[in-house]
């Protein structure tokens, strides 16, 4: 992989990925941060070479598991006393563009978030759904059935007390 | 999906043009490549220390291995420890060196280091004041 197609890789992937985060972590500078190591990761890894396709979902994985390691470390931070003494504020939650369908997203579970966004936004298959969240491919349909259900109560929620 | 199948992929559609609209300036592509060979060369270091570690505790394995399954455990015991002295020091010096050494060097926690360090000097500065 030459350096121009790394850096036009980086240019068309980070908005995504930072949606991607944004959307399902609803913080602002966490995103960026997990983009930007996310990043770093998949040029340092034997995944930069993969074409092009499964490079992005590599790239998608990597910023799952550093999620995950956040929300494991964050857990364990609240759970030591110590913590609280050097502990920095909170971030703020991001602000979501003020539409029902950020609100009824918002109001989502986080599986569920991840999954509709991959599969309307990224329009992945069922079976990189898996691959990046780590679940089968064959519980994907069912995850993602349920998941546009309660989204679709929530928007229908919204829209009613909008009215 | 098609929006024209699912009511709810125009409504994720629009919000994902939205989001994408908001999103920041990301860091230059030459400060991610640099984090990265740093990254990459650490690792390979890191791999190699391990391999000579590994290397290293082969001549005390072959030893005692020698050692334990000799027919004659006298004679062993006395030629066992002569080649302990030869390779007992280079081995513990080596698990001592990869004990020492940090894993690869990690940005994700130098971020969070320095979250942690801007927390603290507010609390430092607040305390100054």
């Amino acid at each position: 992989m030459t350096d121009s197609d790394a850096e036009g890789f980086y240019a068309r992937t980070y908005p995504r990925l930072w949606a991607y985060l944004v959307r399902t972590t609803r913080e602002r500078e966490l995103a960026e941060e997990i983009a930007q190591e996310s990043f770093v990761r998949l040029f340092a890894s034997r995944g930069v070479v993969l074409p092009e396709v499964e490079r992005r979902a590599y790239l998608f994985r990597i910023a799952e598991n550093l999620v995950r390691d956040t929300i494991e470390r964050r857990a364990r931070e609240r759970a030591t006393p110590l913590g609280s003494i050097t502990e920095p504020p909170a971030p703020a939650p991001f602000e979501p563009i003020g539409t029902h369908v950020a609100e009824a997203l918002a109001a989502l579970g986080e599986r569920d978030r991840k999954l509709l966004w991959l599969a309307y936004v990224e329009e992945w298959s069922h079976r990189e759904i898996a691959n990046v969240l780590g679940v089968g491919t064959a519980s994907v349909k069912v995850l993602l059935h349920r998941a546009r259900h309660r989204f679709q109560q929530l928007l229908e929620g919204s829209k009613r007390h909008e009215q | 999906m098609n929006s024209e199948y699912d009511p709810i992929a125009g409504e994720i559609a629009s919000l994902a043009r939205s989001t994408l609209a908001a999103v920041p300036a990301p860091k230059p592509f030459v400060v991610i490549r640099i984090l990265a060979e740093r990254r990459h060369a650490e690792m390979a270091a890191h791999r190699v220390l391990v391999l000579l570690t590994l290397a290293s505790l082969a001549p005390t394995a072959v030893v005692l291995a020698a050692w334990a399954l000799s027919p004659d455990p006298g004679a062993a015991a006395r030629m066992a420890g002569a080649f302990l002295t030869l390779t007992l020091i280079p081995s513990i010096a080596a698990v001592a060196r990869a004990a020492g050494m940090r894993r690869p060097a990690n940005t994700w926690r130098l971020l969070e280091t320095r979250r942690a360090a801007a927390g603290c000097n507010l609390f430092m500065n607040r305390r100054r004041m």
